[in-house]
């Protein structure tokens, strides 16, 4: 291979090796576990962790407890006894939790678990409100028997029609209740679960109802019967009477509802009114002077099932309206923005299908299909949140299931963001700084060994080859006039040989410079400092050498290695002399004869003048 | 001078280091399932162990017929076995022997329906809910890390209550010795979580079958004798599953069909020169000559 070709291969070798290392500069992790962790066949257990955790059987034993637990609290209730009632709930509740939280750690929640979750939820929920129905209804019992003993039959009354509308909600409660039970145990079987218990809840929340209808009917019965025994005592003196008409029967979410309540009796007008929605006061106000009372329900958080209105005013009830409100279609929107470094804002907007906006709803936000967050619409329906996330791909999606409104569920449409946080950017910043410093400092560093080795392979220039020696003493003389050739006849031994003279200007010239070596030499050899006289005119060849032939680095090369060279050049026979008779000198130790170092002069001179000529 | 010697001493010392690595390297392999692959993904441990309890290595497949009533251990077969080969391993039965074949990719389909064994593997990323790993970087589980559950005793699997396996496929067919819980699905779209058309059910995963007068076992996931695996700590690890697999009075190991048996070019190549006096011979004069030319090039 040409040796020219070998610098410029090197640089590109080293621009390839360098642009290589830049870009996995900020990033030096050239082999790490995870980078080969997995393959086609399998994943590394050691770049794992083990756990010891038997994932379907934990599932299994809560998927399990959570439906054969639902007949004991269901028991209870009808047992009346609501504290363990109470208990048992709560415990059904955290076991309903932890089941959830399995579920969201597992990423389950579109498969059949995650339905099992939504079953169990909407279980507890009526659960909750049976038992907390059930707990009002005994109690009307307790004031009932206090009621009829008082012989009060206007408390008694409104106890009954209290009674009524928790009968209602119970038996609404029972239907739930019944129509969720085949898709709930079809799935508890699938799971080889032991329904039993649930299906056993069931009925027993039928006989529950059923109870309670009886009860209510036997209450009103005796209601009646008290009325009729004692009516100069049933009612207040100044109403008489009081009726409510609801316009229309049925509605969605956003109608409104028209209450006309009517008082009759001696003094009907601007009294004070109550209506009443599932036994619970809805709203109050006062009848005007005619004992009309007009009220506007507006149907918004009202669960979607048949509800019991009526009116009363001290004691005195008007009969029992039913209403039913029917489920209508939501939409709900998703804009998923990134506000600042990690602080990512998700909101949207929740309405109906006719655009109605739904205030104070509960809608859940998914990031990977994973439930992170609840909250709630405010007074236009717009529900917003902010999530703190690292920088990554993500997909949101927003719901909304909140059944104590008339709404159908409503599901919002994927959003995929893009969260790149500062720090990446200042990553990617300082990942261009850092490889263009890097760049250049690979440049100049490139640009000064380029001037470097051309420095070094510029003209060449003779130096002295006496300055090693470093004499005391020594006075160099600029532009020295070649001394005249001297007598080489070596001092007598024991003088001392006087300092050579400095050569830097004489050596601009090499016969000019090599008639001061010479004359150099002369002086030494004057001074019996043989060795150092002959290394003198050896290394003023060495560099001759060099310059002829281009020599790198020839300071390394020993006498011989430089010997060889010159094979077959024209200054091999006098240089051959030379190089045996320096050995003999300078390693040698052998002082030479007059005739010996005159010799020495002589083929010195040869192949210096060699040297010199054109020829190769 | 002398500089630039230290500098050249130093050079040869250091390529002589570097040297070390590349021979480690040049003697073992990468290739998944490799004995020689002393990696997470190799079987070097298993067959150091094997070969530890004299277990021949197979790499004729004819060979098995001189081993009549023996345990043949066919681990990830990924070569096509000829019609003589079929025919090779219905002897090798007919005789009393027990064939193990351990395979994830169907490519042991063949040589069960050339045997005439009605199991059948069904490839596919198997999962389940009853895993063991959990990808330390993101937390997430890894439900292809199965823990199946040993269903039937047997010779293969006394004492052994659960196999853990890695990314394994299912069998169907033959009389299932170990089987996933209810919770299993495959999972097609890879995406770890039970999606939309991938059911839950269980899947057999370790399967025993008679064919003529010998025993087929099945076994859906060849990577539990990966290094790996049997390293792998803790009360429910693979071991005695895997000393019953080779607790056989004469065991074979295929390695004519085996990926177990993929060493690359290289490593023959050494293996030979290694076992020959004569490469021994011509490396020792060939490194001699070496020495002597840096000394004459005065580099040494």
């Amino acid at each position: 291979m040409n040796r020219r070709l070998i610098p410029p291969l090197m640089l590109v070798c080293a621009i390839v090796v360098g642009l290589f290392i830049g870009l996995n500069f900020t990033s030096p992790e050239l082999y790490i576990p995870q980078n080969h962790s997995t393959s086609l066949y399998h994943v590394n257990p050691q770049y794992s962790d083990v756990t010891s955790w038997q994932s379907s059987e934990d599932l299994l034993d809560i998927m399990s407890a959570l439906m054969d637990d639902t007949g004991s609290v269901v028991v209870k209730i009808r047992e009346k006894d609501f504290e363990t009632a109470e208990q048992e709930y709560r415990r059904l509740v955290g076991l309903g939790h932890n089941f959830d939280n399995i579920v969201v750690d597992l990423e389950l929640s579109e498969t059949e678990m995650g339905e099992f979750s939504k079953y169990n939820q909407r279980n507890q929920e009526l659960i909750r409100r049976l038992l907390d129905d059930s707990k009002r209804f005994e109690e009307l019992k307790k004031l009932e028997v206090r009621y009829r003993d008082e012989k009060n039959p206007s408390a008694l009354y409104s106890v009954t029609y209290e009674g009524e509308g928790l009968k209602t909600q119970i038996q609404e409660v029972t239907r739930q209740y019944d129509q969720q039970a085949p898709a709930f145990t079809q799935l508890g079987q699938q799971f080889s679960l032991n329904t039993t218990g649930y299906l056993q809840s069931v009925s027993e929340v039928e006989s529950l109802a059923q109870e309670a209808s009886s009860t209510q009917e036997t209450r009103k019965a005796e209601a009646d019967t008290l009325k009729k025994a004692s009516p100069s005592t049933a009612m207040p003196a100044s109403v008489d009477s009081v009726t409510l008409e609801v316009q229309p029967d049925q509605a969605t979410f956003g109608d409104t509802l028209r209450l006309n309540a009517v008082l009759s009796g001696r003094f009907p007008g601007e009294q004070t009114v109550d209506v009443y929605l599932d036994s619970q006061r809805w709203a109050s106000g006062r009848s005007d002077a005619e004992g009309r009372f007009v009220y506007d329900l507006r149907v918004e958080q009202i669960r979607a099932e048949r509800h019991v209105l009526y009116a009363a005013h001290e004691g005195v009830y008007s009969p029992l309206v039913n209403v039913t409100i029917v489920p209508t279609g939501a939409a709900l929107t998703l804009e998923v923005r990134q506000e600042a470094e990690r602080n990512i804002s998700v909101s949207g907007i929740l309405t109906t299908v006719g655009g109605l906006a739904v205030p104070g709803a509960e809608v859940d936000i998914y990031l990977n299909n994973i439930r992170v967050m609840n909250t709630l619409t405010g007074g236009d329906g717009v529900y917003r949140a902010f999530l703190p996330l690292q920088p990554g791909t993500y997909t949101f999606r927003s719901a909304s299931t909140d059944s104590t409104f008339p709404l159908e569920a409503a599901e919002s449409t994927p959003v995929t963001l893009s969260v790149a946080g500062s720090a990446g950017a200042r990553s990617v910043i300082t990942t261009i700084m850092i490889y263009a410093t890097f760049l250049i400092l690979f440049s100049m560093g490139a640009v000064i060994y380029y001037r470097h080795q051309r420095g070094r392979e510029g003209p060449f220039e003779l130096k002295n080859p006496f300055a090693f020696l470093k004499l005391p003493g020594r006075k160099e003389t600029p532009a020295a006039t070649p001394p005249e050739p001297a007598a080489a006849a070596p001092p007598p031994p024991g003088e001392a040989s006087p300092p050579p003279p400095a050569v830097e200007e004489a050596a601009k010239t090499p016969d000019r410079s090599r008639d001061v070596v010479l004359a150099q030499y002369r002086q030494l050899v004057i001074g019996r400092d043989f060795q150092n006289a002959v290394q003198g005119l050896y290394l003023f060849l060495r560099d001759q050498l060099a310059r002829k032939y281009r020599i790198r680095d020839h300071k390394s090369f020993t006498p011989r290695e430089l010997w060889r060279l010159t094979n077959n050049k024209p200054c091999f026979g006098p240089f051959t002399k030379f190089i045996h008779q320096y050995e003999t000198i300078r390693y040698g130790g052998m002082d030479p004869s007059p005739e010996e170092s005159e010799s020495l002069v002589r083929w010195f001179g040869e192949t210096s003048s060699a040297l010199e000529s054109g020829s190769d | 001078m002398v500089p630039i010697r230290k500098i050249v001493l130093f050079a040869i010392v250091l390529a002589c280091l570097s040297c070390i690595p590349l021979y480690l390297h040049l003697t073992t392999s990468t290739a998944e399932y490799s004995r020689l692959n002393q990696g997470w993904n190799g079987t070097s441990l298993y067959y150091g162990d094997l070969q530890e309890r004299g277990a021949v290595m197979i790499t004729d497949l004819p060979q098995i017929l001189d081993y009549p009533g023996s345990r043949l251990l066919l681990l990830a077969p990924d070569r096509t076995f000829t019609p003589e080969d079929l025919g090779t391993l219905r002897s090798y039965l007919a005789a009393g022997s027990t064939l193990v074949l351990a395979d994830e990719t169907g490519a042991g389909n063949q040589v069960l329906a050339g045997i005439g064994a009605g199991a059948r593997l069904q490839p596919g990323n198997l999962s389940s809910l009853d895993f063991y790993l959990w990808e330390r970087q993101s937390g997430r589980y890894q439900p292809s890390s199965v823990i199946a559950s040993v269903t039937r005793d047997d010779l293969l699997t006394r004492g052994v209550e659960v196999i853990l396996l890695n990314q394994p496929a299912a069998v169907e067919g033959g009389e299932v010795l170990a089987e996933t819980s209810l919770m299993s699905w495959m999972d097609e779209n890879g995406d770890r979580r039970i999606s939309q058309g991938e059911t839950l059910g269980t899947y057999s995963v370790f399967t025993r079958e008679r064919v003529g007068a010998g025993t087929v076992y099945v076994l859906s996931d060849p990577s539990i004798f990966t290094n790996g695996m049997v390293q792998l700590s803790g009360p429910e690890n693979n071991t005695l599953f895997l000393e019953r697999l080779a607790d056989a009075p004469v065991l074979l190991a295929d390695q004519s069909h085996s990926r177990t048996g993929d060493v690359g070019v290289l490593v023959p190549l050494l293996a030979t020169a290694r076992s020959t006096r004569v490469a021994e011979i011509l490396m020792v004069c060939m490194i001699s000559i070496l020495v002597a030319y840096l000394f004459y090039r005065r580099i040494l």
